[in-house]
């Protein structure tokens, strides 16, 4: 019964591809949601709960919206209007959204199968995630804050242009 | 698992930093001053270094002792973690003349560094793939915001984007090593890995740790991983090539020798022929582009690849890592390539759209700045290893190594490629003392600490050379 794994798993494989292969970054993008839904799918069936959530709620959540917006902001314009208007054919919504449906079959059957970590052996909830970070791995969570710090400072240091001041 | 005052001492020259980097933070916060900003970065890395001896760092019966799972912290540890903070002060003293004349914020660049050198120290005592990892991430990611510093040069940011897309790559290759060998042996932690190895041996486990080798090569920049390196090395400021052709080898380097301690030696013998042809192709590469650069930034960088080659020799040849002439070379070579990158940054200003880093740069500069070019020539011959330098001695220590575990493929390629240094090295000599002169950079005045430092670091690279028995002897109590 590891069907839905491999199901999910080649969705992945085939919506990675088609974010490298693909010209148009709006496309792209809605590839690579595709591709990081079928990942936490994979997550949950390998029972890793917690990091399937993280994935759908950081990855897909809130980095792709804020990339599509970004991308989608680039293009102002007089042709802003006629881009926006291909961008809504089928063409470019069908093939994302077909995938994504068949995720969501997958999700719906499993929820009514019950077997959430059917690929997997043992299920790392939350809890126990939380405990090994606060315990034996402290350091490396403090040691994040700096690597954040750091990609923070140099963000910012990037991003400025030499007439602003502060 | 009870954490108290006791368990996070040794680890007081990271928490320093850590702090320091938080201060300096602080005090931009409250008021911008380049000032303020490089004094608490000085003081507080000096408290780091020092706190490494008064916790008696380097006491011959110290046990090593781990801080949780993560971190193990020995005399080897804290050897290269003074290493690593000492190369990070002398590119602090370094940035500063640079920094000053950069019109954009100034403050930002010594957080960086301070974020980078605790990253080095915690990959230098990590112990496990989570530490490994997390150490790397935070010695790498400082240094492309500092590769891309001054960002209003197009090389500059250029050079910051490659690093940060190739970097990228090298720690996709690591994570997927670590999780292939996690996925057979069921365990992160390194004191286990040989053990587990045995047990659960197997196609995959291996394919992991090729995965991992291959990750660090790359960062170190080894032939066929070394294409961004001249590009990268161009492109920095010159006291951040400094930070990166030193400390971050040297950490790199330094957690390579743990983990390869701790893989099995039916393993090793697979990576020991991978790994020699790596040091004989990067030792060819390194030496035969450098005779054609009149950059020398981009010579220094080919060269760096060229000595990478030659250190990986002490790392390969017999049937264990040699750890003495490894540390032996690390410390001529970083005390070396500091002094080096120290004459660019001394001539250089960030103001100005480049770095003086042409040879023509350089050209009767001995005649203009009779101390620095002396300075340059005298670490020229110890890049290129002439008795009565530190490069000697480092070179004599790899040769050594390579005689008694009769490796002579690699000890030929050593000789053939210090043959061919002695050429570039000798070119850039001959430039400083060039009566002909040159105008365009007749006005750089060279700043004064930074030539100071120089010149500190010239007498220190003659002191290993002529009597180098106090840190050969201090170097074969580490353990």
């Amino acid at each position: 019964m590891e069907i839905a794994f491999y199901i999910a798993s080649a969705i992945a494989i085939y919506a990675t591809l088609r974010v490298v292969t693909n010209t148009n970054p709006v496309h792209a993008l809605l590839s690579l949601i595709v591709s990081l839904l079928a990942v936490a799918a994979i997550f949950f069936m390998l029972g890793a709960p917690f990091a399937g959530a993280l994935e759908i709620i950081v990855y897909a959540g809130a980095i792709m919206v804020l990339f599509v917006f970004v991308v989608m902001m680039l293009n102002i314009g007089p042709a802003v209007a006629m881009q926006e208007r291909a961008w809504l054919t089928p063409k470019t919504w069908v093939v994302p959204a077909i995938l994504a449906a068949v995720l969501l079959a997958e999700m719906l059957y499993l929820l009514r199968d019950g077997t959430w970590n059917q690929a997997g052996h043992t299920l790392v909830d939350a809890k126990q995630v939380g405990i090994s970070l606060f315990g034996p791995y402290l350091l490396v969570v403090e040691l994040a804050s700096l690597l954040l710090l750091a990609a923070l400072v140099a963000a910012y240091h990037l991003g400025k242009r030499d007439d602003q001041n502060g | 698992m009870n954490l108290s005052f006791e368990t996070f001492l040794p680890l007081a020259p990271v928490i320093l930093l850590s702090l320091t980097a938080v201060l300096v933070m602080l005090a931009v916060s409250i008021k911008r001053n380049h000032c303020v900003s490089y004094w608490i970065t000085i003081a507080g890395q000096l408290a780091a270094l020092v706190s490494i001896f008064a916790l008696d760092g380097f006491a011959v019966d110290r046990v090593a002792t781990p801080v949780t799972d993560l971190i193990l912290i020995d005399g080897h540890a804290y050897f290269y973690g003074a290493l690593v903070i000492f190369a990070s002060l002398v590119c602090t003293v370094f940035l500063r003349n640079f920094i000053e004349s950069y019109g954009n914020n100034k403050e930002e660049v010594y957080m960086l560094l301070l974020i980078a050198a605790v990253g080095g120290l915690v990959l230098v005592s990590s112990s496990h793939m989570a530490g490994f990892f997390i150490g790397l991430e935070l010695l790498s990611v400082p240094v492309y915001g500092m590769v891309a510093y001054t960002h209003e040069r197009s090389r500059s940011l250029e050079a910051g984007v490659k690093y940060l897309i190739l970097s990228a790559a090298a720690s996709a290759f690591l994570l997927f090593g670590m999780a292939l060998v996690y996925a057979q042996t069921g365990t992160m932690l390194f004191a286990d890995l040989a053990d587990k190895l045995a047990e659960h041996g197997g196609y995959l486990a291996g394919f992991g740790i090729a995965m991992i080798v291959i990750a660090m090569c790359f960062k170190l920049s080894l032939a066929p991983f070394h294409l961004w390196t001249p590009d990268v090395y161009q492109g920095a400021p010159a006291p951040v090539g400094a930070l990166l052709a030193t400390a971050s080898k040297l950490a790199i380097i330094a957690i390579l020798i743990r983990f390869l301690g701790h893989i099995t030696s039916d393993l090793t013998a697979v990576l020991q022929p991978v790994l020699a042809v790596i040091a004989i192709v990067s030792i060819a590469v390194g030496n035969f582009l450098a005779l054609t650069q009149t950059n020398l930034k981009r010579m220094l960088a080919y060269s760096s690849i060229a000595h990478m080659g030659y250190l990986l020799i002490a790392l390969i040849a017999g049937n264990s890592v040699d750890v003495v002439s490894a540390n032996v070379y690390l410390l001529t070579y970083v005390v070396t390539s500091l002094a080096a990158f120290g004459a660019i940054s001394a001539l250089s200003h960030g103001g100005n759209a480049l770095d003086a880093e042409e040879v023509n740069h350089y050209r009767g500069l001995f005649y203009r700045s009779p101390a620095l070019a002396v300075a340059l020539t005298l670490v020229m011959l110890s890049l290129a290893g002439i008795p009565l330098t530190a490069g000697f001695i480092g070179k004599f220590y790899i040769f050594m190594t390579g005689v008694t575990t009769s490796s002579w493929i690699l000890l030929a390629a050593l000789i053939i490629g210090s043959g061919l240094g002695l050429y570039y090295y000798l070119r850039v000599m001959v430039a400083l003392y060039d009566r002909t002169g040159n105008s365009q950079a007749d006005n750089v005045p060279a700043a004064r600490a930074s030539v100071a430092i120089v010149i500190l670091l010239v007498v220190l690279v003659l002191w290993l050379g002529v009597y180098p028995q106090p840190a050969l002897e201090f170097i074969n109590t580490l353990h």
